[in-house]
């Protein structure tokens, strides 16, 4: 059977041959992961989209210097990440709200009052406030399961270094989410009862 | 085991990293520990969750966009003007730094050429000074009637060349004046520093006679 490595450089041979079929099929293997992860990264659909967008834009314009002794994937996160990265430095220049706006723009938050199953959100709102090195680490780690190896090696830093940055991201998230996780441990242990509000 | 050891664990078990004993030590420590307990079921609960994270779908028109995106900057290639042996040439890209390194090359070939065709002229100019000698060269000079200030040019220079119609007009009236050749040349310091020879032609001599004149050709 032929692993994702070899399809990804079966399809880069031939867009190297200027084959756009095959960057389509490229782009359909890998833009939905893409933009779960940006979006994640910046808390905004539509510019996680604008950033996929661009990094495609890259990949076909850079086709040429593939270099077929690492992962397709790699590089393609790499270049995604690195958008994001940029992107949230101009933010970090630039953007500040408060609750109000956001609730005024219909920018959607989590309910305090929800249950259980509303963890996600709130991990995704914590993730959001996470520093950018151990949100990186985080999400393509614990969110997209991608091995340490392959995280070292989008991100550029030693295999230790994303070890302790997942970890990290892991501890702060778990004292941000501590009320939450705490409620939920409750009620696996049946400790507590689900209310349902009326 | 110590508490600090076992969250150490419990994080390498959420990537399953734990060998086998380091395993059973923890499920040890955690029987008797209610607190690492309570972390355990923080991590498997925050791993879990992060793992099945509601995923967001990208809009039907992201392929679509992304090619017009790419069509604004480069033409996707049209598979009929790729067909048959055209197809095999690699295709030359237009990139702003090519067109830098190709404009950076022109200017060095020009100014190599211009350096060595300097250098060519000089040289020819010092082998005749050379092989006239410097009496030789004095006695030419003498015949001319030419000044320190004034020297050799190639006959093929015209010395109306690219002046202005008043600098014209009063050059065309010296050389006729002096009964001169037209392709005499007035000239300062500065006309007879770029005034260089080419080898094997004859000689002329640019000529100042007016203080007025040197001034202006001088600018």
């Amino acid at each position: 059977m032929e692993t994702a490595k070899a399809i990804d450089h079966g399809l880069m041979r031939r867009i190297q041959k200027d084959d756009f079929d095959a960057f389509e099929t490229l782009v359909d293997r890998y833009k939905t992961r893409l933009v779960n992860v940006i979006y994640r990264m910046l808390g905004d659909q539509n510019e996680a989209e604008d950033l996929v967008q661009e990094t495609f834009l890259r990949v076909w314009t850079h086709r040429q210097d593939y270099d077929f002794s690492y992962c397709l994937s790699t590089w393609v996160y790499t270049i995604a990440l690195n958008l994001a990265k940029n992107e949230l430095r101009k933010r970090r220049k630039v953007k500040f709200f408060n609750i109000g706006e956001l609730a005024e723009k219909g920018i959607d938050l989590p309910d305090p009052k929800m249950g259980p199953s509303a963890l996600g959100h709130l991990l995704q709102g914590a993730i959001t406030k996470l520093p950018t090195k151990y949100k990186t680490a985080f999400l393509l780690r614990d969110v997209e399961q991608l091995p340490y190896e392959d995280v070292a090696q989008i991100l550029g830093v030693p295999l230790g270094t994303v070890k302790s940055r997942v970890n990290r991201a892991r501890a702060v998230l778990k004292n941000d989410l501590k009320p939450k996780l705490e409620q939920s441990r409750a009620l696996s242990e049946g400790s507590l009862v689900p209310v349902r509000s009326m | 085991m110590r508490c600090r050891k076992a969250r150490w664990y419990l994080c390498a078990r959420c990537d399953e990293t734990l060998s086998e004993r380091q395993r059973k030590r923890l499920n040890a420590h955690l029987e008797l520990c209610s607190e690492c307990r309570r972390e355990s079921f923080y991590f498997a609960e925050l791993t879990a969750t992060a793992s099945r994270m509601e995923t967001v779908s990208v809009r039907p028109d992201f392929n679509l966009r992304l090619r017009s995106a790419i069509q604004r900057a480069e033409p996707v290639p049209s598979p009929v003007a790729r067909r048959g042996w055209f197809a095999a040439v690699p295709r030359l890209q237009w990139r702003p730094a090519y067109a830098f390194a190709m404009a950076a090359a022109l200017v060095l070939i020009a100014f190599g050429s211009f350096q060595y065709s300097s250098y060519r002229d000089r040289q020819a100019v010092a082998a005749e000074n050379a092989r006239i000698g410097q009496d030789g060269e004095l006695a030419r000079d003498a015949a001319l009637g030419l000044g320190d200030n004034q020297s050799v040019v190639p006959p093929q220079w015209s010395p109306v060349d690219g002046l202005s119609p008043e600098m014209r007009r009063l050059q065309e009236q010296y050389l006729a004046d002096h009964k001169l050749p037209r392709n005499y040349i007035l000239g300062g310091d500065e006309i007879a520093d770029t005034a260089m020879a080419a080898p094997g032609t004859e000689y002329v001599m640019p000529v100042v006679r007016s203080d007025q004149m040197m001034q202006q050709v001088s600018y």
